[in-house]
């Protein structure tokens, strides 16, 4: 168990995905429990009301896809992963996060994939897409690179997704979070 | 905060090469953007929100 857990820690240079199955039960066990409290909790801390709304046509996401969304709130991934429930989706986070003691190792385990700066590892990022979309047919990608608290005005993408998407061949499905006032409500949702 | 998820979109093919592939990924992007974004103008988002970058966590990913 000691030897599983060490492997969940993250460092530059390891592998960008970690599938064992006590990784894969803990994840399963974490997502479960966060999308039972996420809502009332983000409700109750935050005054946030997460509502999914899907176009009639499309119900239900593809079984393989890569997931685009404007990064405006630290918990986005929590949020969208809450959306997307009880579909698990693998989402891409900076690799000094996953390099934290305990957050990274939380991360991990819901799903997070490393995204180390150097172009050299550009192959092992594919690898990573490629096993998600495997696994749990779901990336998820910010496509700006950095979250802008707050921001409704979508700063320019980078490609990177858009590249995996056409190599993948799996379709881009877009979500837009976007505020209606009621973070202006909540103090601690500008924090 | 209401999360609205679009419908899925076919990107296009791939090029004959990693250059070609590339350009492509770079307009499919535009694209995509665009489509959110006014997806987000016709949902009322609001902007008076911005705070801008989120600080990096000091001794997480700083």
């Amino acid at each position: 168990m000691e030897r599983q857990k060490s492997k969940m820690r993250y460092r530059k240079g390891a592998p960008l995905t970690s599938d064992t199955s006590f990784s894969r039960l803990m994840g399963d066990i974490l997502i479960a429990f966060v999308a039972l409290i996420g809502r009332p909790l983000s409700r109750l801390l935050y005054s946030i009301r997460i509502e999914t709304k899907k176009p009639e046509k499309s119900r239900k996401l593809p079984s393989r896809a890569i997931l685009i969304s404007n990064h405006c709130m630290p918990l986005d991934p929590v949020f969208h992963g809450m959306a997307v429930f009880p579909r698990r989706t693998y989402f891409t986070l900076l690799e000094e996060t996953c390099e934290a003691p305990v957050l990274g190792s939380l991360v991990r385990l819901l799903g997070g994939i490393p995204l180390p700066r150097s172009g050299i590892r550009l192959d092992d990022i594919e690898e990573a897409v490629s096993h998600g979309l495997a696994n749990r047919g779901l990336v998820h990608f910010y496509p700006e690179g950095e979250c802008f608290i707050g921001n409704q005005k979508i700063f320019p993408f980078k490609a990177g997704a858009f590249y995996f998407a056409i190599k993948s061949g799996v379709p881009v499905v877009p979500s837009s979070p976007f505020s209606d006032g009621a973070m202006e409500e909540s103090p601690r949702a500008s924090r | 905060m209401t999360v609205r998820v679009l419908a899925p979109i076919t990107p296009p093919p791939c090029g004959k090469n990693a250059h070609a592939t590339l350009v492509r990924s770079i307009q499919f992007s535009n694209q995509v953007h665009d489509l959110m974004q006014a997806e987000i103008e016709c949902s009322g988002g609001d902007n008076s929100l911005y705070r801008g970058p989120m600080p990096r966590i000091r001794g997480v990913n700083d």
